[in-house]
């Protein structure tokens, strides 16, 4: 299933990219190390907000390393919840960083997972798994974009 | 022919021959043929400083195979390289860096050699042993076997433009078509797989809804696919011919990235067998890693490559969870492996062990 959301920062494209081509521990929202030997580990906390509060799930982040084209630069990356999975399908995305002026940047996500097979994953995506899936892109994305703008000066105009 | 007209037909190869290989044989053989010299020698600097290149004239191809390895730059021709000055010496022995002959190399007594440059770079050494008569070599010679290795050196330093343009032009390309996938291909492939996926959730016919799912995953496929393909086109690792640094480059991005503890043995051997199939090997090698990374939750992962009675091997083996090979789900992820593999004439095994870890094993025939 495909999963797109996107949103635009006030902050310089080379800023971004620089900021999001540094090492994922720097940037990563909801970044946790887990305890013993595996401190190297990427693990992060995915989720989104609910009436009741939030809803999270511990997921391990990887990344490919990042591929630069004329117009923009692609961060591959890809989640895998490190417990129970049924609401949290392993996902691939793909974060795109374009410019879209001289001091405006386009910070995109395009996922992709795969439901549970058969008739009764169908009706679990239709009625949940999608929008939690919608919801956690979007919360991850919005993270990272609210991280960068705390962290990047915004440039003066005029 | 006169010394002037054969230093003539030197330049004319020069500038009317692309093969360096060809120019460079037949400034050899001027050279020689202009000083009476019975053997020449032309070695081309590669990268690290050495020579890579070695073209003679005077010796057969027995006699050169005798010889065994060809010389690297040290004793007398690292003088030429090192300090660009032309040598004329006789006997050899006499000079301070002389290191002698190896085994099998025919007695050589007098030296005439001179640094290829050009403008102000030095691509190699010209030089030339044992004149007519047992003489020693004359300034006349010096002064040609100059002019020589100045056509050489720009000979060499014209081929290396030449491949440096072909290479970027070959860069260009690959960004282009990169690009043109990504912003065009894939984004379109995206929408419409979107659009499909929503007409999928909004049905009320079970039936209908599955077939629509299954284009969905067909589309899913083919940009996973299409992604792979662009990140193959990557530059710094097509770009680059050397598979076995390609790999390695591999394999500490899969350690900088994840953390996980990368060891990398390659038999050079083997990778140079492997070579001509670099690009499928270097996919395969970087979605077995990618997995590493993402799905193995290991500490360590090695990735060899050597020879065994059966062909060439890539394996890339970690400590991770491992999976049950009973009821692993194999995913799209395995069947682009194994896709690769058979486009390459290999055979790809995965076997996983519960705890223990994942072997993923290519053998090619060769």
């Amino acid at each position: 299933m495909f999963i797109r959301y996107y949103l635009d920062l006030e902050i310089p494209f080379e800023a971004v990219e620089s900021a999001l081509t540094s090492s994922p521990g720097e940037w990563v929202p909801g970044l946790v190390r887990e305890a013993g030997d595996r401190a190297d580990r990427l693990l992060a906390e995915v989720g989104f907000d609910v009436a009741e509060g939030r809803i999270d799930k511990r997921v391990a982040i990887g990344f490919d390393p990042p591929f630069r084209l004329p117009n923009k630069t692609l961060l591959p990356m890809s989640w895998r919840a490190t417990g129970p999975e049924q609401l949290f399908p392993a996902l691939e995305a793909d974060i795109e960083v374009a410019a879209l002026g001289p001091n405006r940047t386009q910070l995109s996500m395009s996922a992709r997972y795969h439901p549970p097979k058969g008739a009764v994953g169908r009706v679990l995506d239709t009625v949940l798994l999608h929008r939690v899936a919608e919801a956690t892109v979007k919360d991850f994305l919005d993270r990272v974009g609210e991280d960068l703008s705390l962290r990047i000066p915004t440039p003066l105009h005029g | 022919m006169e010394r002037r007209d054969k230093l003539i037909q030197a330049a004319l190869a020069v500038s009317s021959e692309l093969s360096l290989e060809v120019v460079l044989q037949r400034i050899i053989e001027i050279a020689a043929e202009i000083t009476g010299a019975r053997y020449g020698a032309l070695g081309v600097i590669g990268p690290g400083g050495v020579l890579t290149e070695f073209i003679t004239t005077g010796l057969t191809q027995e006699e050169r195979a005798a010889i065994g390895p060809l010389p690297v730059g040290h004793g007398l021709l690292g003088v030429l390289i090192k300090e660009a000055v032309p040598l004329r010496i006789s006997p050899i022995s006499s000079h301070p860096e002389s290191v002698g002959f190896p085994p099998n190399h025919p007695p050589m007594t007098s030296l005439l050699g001179a640094p290829v440059v050009s403008r102000g770079r030095v691509f190699g050494d010209i030089y030339l042993t044992d004149k007519d008569g047992g003489e020693p070599f004359a300034r006349e010679d010096q002064e040609d076997l100059l002019v020589l290795a100045a056509q050489a050196g720009v000979a060499i330093e014209n081929a290396r433009l030449y491949e440096e343009v072909h290479r970027l032009a070959v860069l260009e390309d690959r960004e282009r078509i990169a690009k043109e996938l990504h912003d065009g291909v894939i984004q379109s492939l995206f929408a419409v797989g979107m659009s499909l996926q929503g007409t999928a959730l909004r049905s009320t016919d079970p039936e209908q809804a599955a077939r629509i799912e299954g284009g969905v995953s067909e589309l899913d496929r083919v940009i996973r696919d299409l992604r792979n393909y662009i990140f193959g086109l990557r530059p710094g690792v097509l770009a680059d011919r050397e598979l076995g640094q390609a790999l390695r480059n591999l394999s500490e991005e899969l350690q900088e990235r994840s953390g996980v503890t990368t060891v990398v043995e390659i038999d050079e051997g083997a990778a140079s067998q492997l070579t001509v199939f670099a690009n499928d090997i270097l996919q395969i090698a970087r979605e077995a890693l990618s997995n590493v990374g993402r799905h193995a939750d290991a500490t360590t992962c090695r990735l060899s490559v050597f020879r065994d009675g059966h062909g060439a091997v890539l394996e890339i083996d970690d400590d991770g969870r491992g999976f049950d090979e009973d009821t692993v789900h194999r995913g799209d992820g395995l069947s682009n492996l194994e896709h690769r593999a058979v486009s390459v004439g290999g055979v790809l095994a995965i076997r996983g062990v519960p705890g223990e870890g994942t072997t993923v094993r290519l053998v090619v025939p060769l």
